[in-house]
């Protein structure tokens, strides 16, 4: 055990997280040369091509330090995202260190803050990396700084390196040796492991990752998921070096792999305890919660046959990923879909990607919504994303919605125009700070509902590009939710229907207004557009007539012509919805439905 | 399926004959039918010739004939002469319906002072006259080769002989006052016009004023004003106490109607002959060769003068008999609609009653018939109706 190192690397995004480990891997020579290939770890296309990891991966290394003597060094790579704070956590939590890895150029970001205080609370020991040290911007002695003003860390523990061009790389391995402490855990205490991801694999079932607190577990004995009592026979434990090898026994303050014939990842949630079933033990590890979703979405298959495909696709993705929530729907403007749950902005942007690109479906995507609280008078509490389960608005105590602590970084002449920002969407509780001669960190506490819309993209609008994001929940608070709904020619269309704060309830409802018009066709009478709270008309815009629809000339027996003419017509007026006599086209739906920033 | 009355009857026998005359002296700029300039004498004679050999070979019955209408073209090119050599030698001759309708379009510039006794004496009892207008411009704009006072003569002349006459009356051309419209209107009534057919200006791609609209040289009334228009037309007609019975036909009686146009929009059974002729036996529709030289060839060959043939599916049936009868004031019998296998009843009853309430029609007597307003929609009047 003491020539075990558990460490992971954590970063901001695009900090050179994946390369560094790549390059240690290269290093210590578990993979060669001519295997290497960029961003090994990342296997999954879409991870490769965002350069972000979505799961966490480990691969055991063994390294012959100065000293002498072989170490194995277990890296545990963790998703480099917001949205999956907690799986990243869990992940921290079987390392005792971790590489704080900032880029020479940008410094330390939203997110190395935020990776660098959890590990804190993790009691790791805290190695920072600065990378790409080779690069003309680079800029190591404002890094330094920083680490020293931010971080509140010695500079000078601070290493130098560049993980692409393989500069301070043996330097490297060698602190990991030297300064992250080896795993303790009770050898001969009842088995626990912590479960920190899980795959799915066609051929073996659920792959869990996970390592050793305390004890051992071999293949043939009963595993037991503590946190549902679920029993299952092992069948295999191994190591990831980095592909998966079976070992004889995984000790404890190993990190590896146990197949235990489970069919599904949700069996085996991140950050449960595994023990066995013949001596449990009494107390699960630290930390465990329920993965919930916060963003909520709709997907709709542009074509309705793709109704089932959809949700065979949807199925297979949650055989890999316990974190993803879905249940049939049908809507009236959109025909039959999935109304889904997510981690976070980025988890449902990739899930509905991976869709489109992995299943060939195309994809109808509602803009994202959160799940409100609502207290009602009769002291129930109920939780809802969806408007049509609102309740009436005088049987409502208290309605509540969730809100954030962001982070953002930025240099500092932009701080005038996020803060702006902020205060539109209902920021609260500004603070800033300098965390550099020029960057600030402003703090905020946001609604989530005015950042799953739009809020990334107009961040890097008004900062060009230069302002870094990071958040953690706060909880629910109370806000003043109100029911907009939108009428067409009088009457409530469903799908349109939206909750809100009612400070956003009138320019939502403008704006909404605005698109119908632009998108419904003209029939032969006005058609008045409303949005409305509670009877209460708040925008309207009309659709003026359009005035006939006949041809003059009727005669001469050519009715064919005329007959073909009319088909035609009809055919592009096919996908039309009706709602009492005004008949709406689909992609009046998509216009108010897709988010602002949507191409098209 | 057993219990399907008036569906897919192939008919045997014709009622209604339509004849095209593909000449005209030129060609007027909205025209889009098909047409020869300039036809000399001999082209006429072989003409008539060829058409009575169309007739001759046609495999249909020739009893009870309803109504027949010349058509153009400019069929007064033909000259009195070999309009008496056609009716005279055409199969059905023998076979006149009392009182069947033998209607002929007239352009004031091809009729001679004495013409009009002889077509009469020759059978036809009908004159649809191409007057258009009775304003100099506006018939220039409209390429016209006659003048307005060709156009009164003819009328007048056409009414004391005692033919049902009828006169085509274009609104819509740009320049043009509709307030004039309804006077020349009015002249034509009081000088004996029994029939109006008023027509919006469109213009058809393949037209000179197609092209001219295009390019921007000519600019029509938009949507708007074009709606406002036909509702004017429609407003005078009613005003009048006439009996608006179609988008664009108005008779100063019922009996006055055009019977062979009232035909094609029931849906019933038509023979066409000459080049570019439409015909329907109920369940195909067809149409000759639209070129003269080739039809004229094809039938002197004893070949098909076929250029065009479908066979009907019930659904394109159910369009055309919607979109047909919802243009007549007239409407829609629900007995044509209901018993079909492919409607489904309740549904279609619902979207009926729908267009009710939105003003656009009525259920009166088992018909759907439609408004005012409603007459204004007769093209989205299939799919409004056919909505599941």
């Amino acid at each position: 055990m003491n020539h075990i190192r558990n460490f992971s690397i954590i970063a901001h995004i695009d900090h050179g997280k994946t390369t560094l480990s790549d390059r240690l891997l290269m290093e210590t020579g578990t993979i060669t040369e001519r295997e290497f290939r960029e961003q090994l770890l990342d296997s999954m296309d879409l991870e490769r091509e965002r350069g972000i990891t979505i799961k966490s991966s480990a691969v055991a290394m063994k390294y012959r330090a100065k000293d002498g003597q072989e170490y194995h060094l277990n890296l545990i790579d963790t998703p480099g995202h917001v949205d999956f704070s907690y799986e990243v956590s869990r992940a921290l939590s079987g390392c005792e260190g971790a590489l704080l890895v900032i880029d020479a150029s940008q410094g330390i970001q939203a997110q190395t803050l935020a990776h660098y205080f959890k590990a804190l609370e993790l009691d790791l020991t805290v190695i920072p990396v600065i990378n790409k040290i080779d690069m003309v911007a680079a800029n190591v002695d404002r890094v330094k700084a920083q680490i020293d003003r931010e971080l509140a860390m010695d500079p000078e523990e601070a290493l130098l390196c560049s993980a692409k061009a393989g500069l301070g790389i043996p330097e490297l391995l060698e602190a990991v040796v030297k300064r992250i402490p080896s795993p303790g855990g009770n050898v001969d205490g009842p088995a626990r492991a912590l479960i920190f991801d899980s795959k799915y694999d066609a051929f073996r079932g659920t792959v869990i990752y996970t390592r050793m607190m305390d004890g051992s577990m071999t293949a043939g004995q009963m595993l037991r998921v503590m946190s549902s009592g679920k029993a299952f026979k092992i069948e295999e434990v191994g190591q990831f070096r980095p592909e998966r090898k079976a070992v004889n026994v995984l000790k404890t303050g190993e990190v590896g792999y146990i197949i235990a014939g489970i069919r599904t990842v949700s069996d085996t949630p991140t950050g449960d305890t595994l023990t066995l079933d013949e001596n449990p033990a009494e107390e699960p590890l630290r930390g465990f919660m329920e993965s919930k979703p916060v963003v909520f979405s709709s997907l709709y298959p542009v074509s309705g046959d793709d109704f089932e495909p959809l949700g065979q696709a949807l199925a297979k993705l949650k055989l890999n990923d316990a974190s993803l929530h879905f249940q049939k729907e049908s809507s009236s403007a959109l025909g039959f879909g999935y109304r889904c749950g997510f981690l976070g902005l980025l988890h449902a942007d990739i899930t509905q990607e991976r869709i489109s690109r992995e299943f060939n479906i195309d994809l109808i995507i509602t803009a994202p919504s959160v799940q409100y609280r609502i207290t009602l008078k009769t002291g129930d509490v109920i939780l809802l994303e969806n408007p049509s389960a609102y309740p009436d608005p005088v049987e409502i105590q208290m309605a509540e919605e969730p809100f954030i602590d962001a982070t953002m970084i930025m240099p500092d002449h932009y701080l005038g125009a996020v803060m702006k920002l902020c205060m539109e969407r209902r920021g609260t509780n500004l603070r800033h700070s300098y965390v550099g001669e020029k960057r600030v960190e402003l703090r905020v506490e946001l609604p989530l509902a005015e950042v799953v819309y739009d809020f990334y993209d107009q961040l890097k609008s008004v900062t060009q590009g230069y302002g870094s994001f990071d958040y953690g929940f706060i909880g629910f608070r109370p806000s003043q939710l109100v029911l907009l709904a939108i009428k067409v020619n009088g009457e409530d269309v469903d799908a349109l229907a939206m909750l809100l704060h009612k400070d956003r309830a009138y320019s939502r409802a403008r704006e909404i207004c605005e698109r119908l018009v632009d998108e419904i066709p003209r029939h032969q009478f006005p058609i008045p557009i409303q949005g409305a709270i509670g009877g209460k008309i708040i925008a309207r815009e009309t659709i003026p007539a359009y005035r006939k629809d006949v041809t003059a000339k009727c005669y001469g027996g050519d009715i064919t012509r005329k007959r073909k003419l009319l088909e035609k017509q009809k055919e592009g007026k096919k996908k039309m919805r009706q709602f009492g006599s005004v008949e709406i086209p689909q992609r009046a739906f998509l216009a108010v439905l897709r988010t602002k920033s949507d191409k098209d | 399926m057993g219990n399907t009355p008036n569906r897919r009857v192939v008919a045997t026998a014709m009622s209604h004959i339509y004849i095209h005359v593909p000449y005209c002296l030129k060609k007027c700029h909205y025209c889009a039918f098909y047409s020869r300039p300039q036809p000399t004498q001999d082209q006429l004679d072989c003409y008539v010739d060829t058409l009575l050999l169309e007739a001759g070979r046609s495999t249909f019955q020739w009893n009870g004939v309803e109504t027949l209408f010349l058509g153009g073209g400019t069929p007064t090119l033909l000259g009195p002469h070999r309009v008496k050599r056609l009716l005279d030698s055409l199969p059905l001759s023998s076979s006149w319906l009392p009182g069947a309708e033998v209607s002929m379009e007239a352009n004031p510039g091809t009729v001679g002072p004495w013409d009009l006794e002889f077509y009469r004496a020759a059978g036809i009892n009908r004159l649809s006259i191409g007057v258009q207008s009775l304003n100099e411009q506006t018939l220039s704009f409209l390429g016209r080769l006659h003048d307005a006072n060709d156009a009164l003569r003819v009328v007048r002349h056409s009414a004391s002989l005692g033919f049902r006459t009828s006169v085509d009356l274009i609104y819509g051309v740009p320049g043009q006052e509709l307030i004039h419209w309804f006077q020349e209107a009015q002249t034509l009534a009081e000088l004996g016009a029994s029939h109006i057919s008023a027509y919006l200006l469109s213009a058809e791609p393949e037209t000179p004023l197609g092209r001219s609209t295009r390019q921007g040289l000519v600019v029509l009334p938009d949507e708007e004003a074009q709606a406002d228009l036909v509702r004017s037309v429609h407003d005078f007609f009613r005003r009048l106490g006439w009996d608006l019975y179609e988008v664009s036909s108005a008779a100063s009686t019922t009996g006055q109607r055009c019977l062979h146009n009232l035909a094609y929009w029931a849906r019933e059974p038509y023979l066409g002959l000459g080049p570019g002729a439409h015909s329907f036996d109920g369940v195909r529709r067809w149409a000759n060769i639209g070129n003269d030289e080739a039809w004229l060839d094809a039938v002197k060959k004893g070949k098909s003068a076929l250029e065009f043939l479908e066979t009907l599916t019930p659904s394109e049936e159910l369009t055309e008999l919607i979109m047909l009868a919802m243009r007549c004031a007239d409407g829609l019998p629900l007995s044509k609609i209901l018993d079909r296998p492919e409607v489904q009843a309740q549904q279609f009853l619902s979207n009926a009653q729908r267009l009710a309430q939105m003003g656009l029609a009525q259920l009166i007597d088992g018909r759907l018939v439609p408004t005012a307003e409603g007459l204004l929609f007769a093209d989205s009047m299939p799919q409004w109706l056919l909505d599941q």
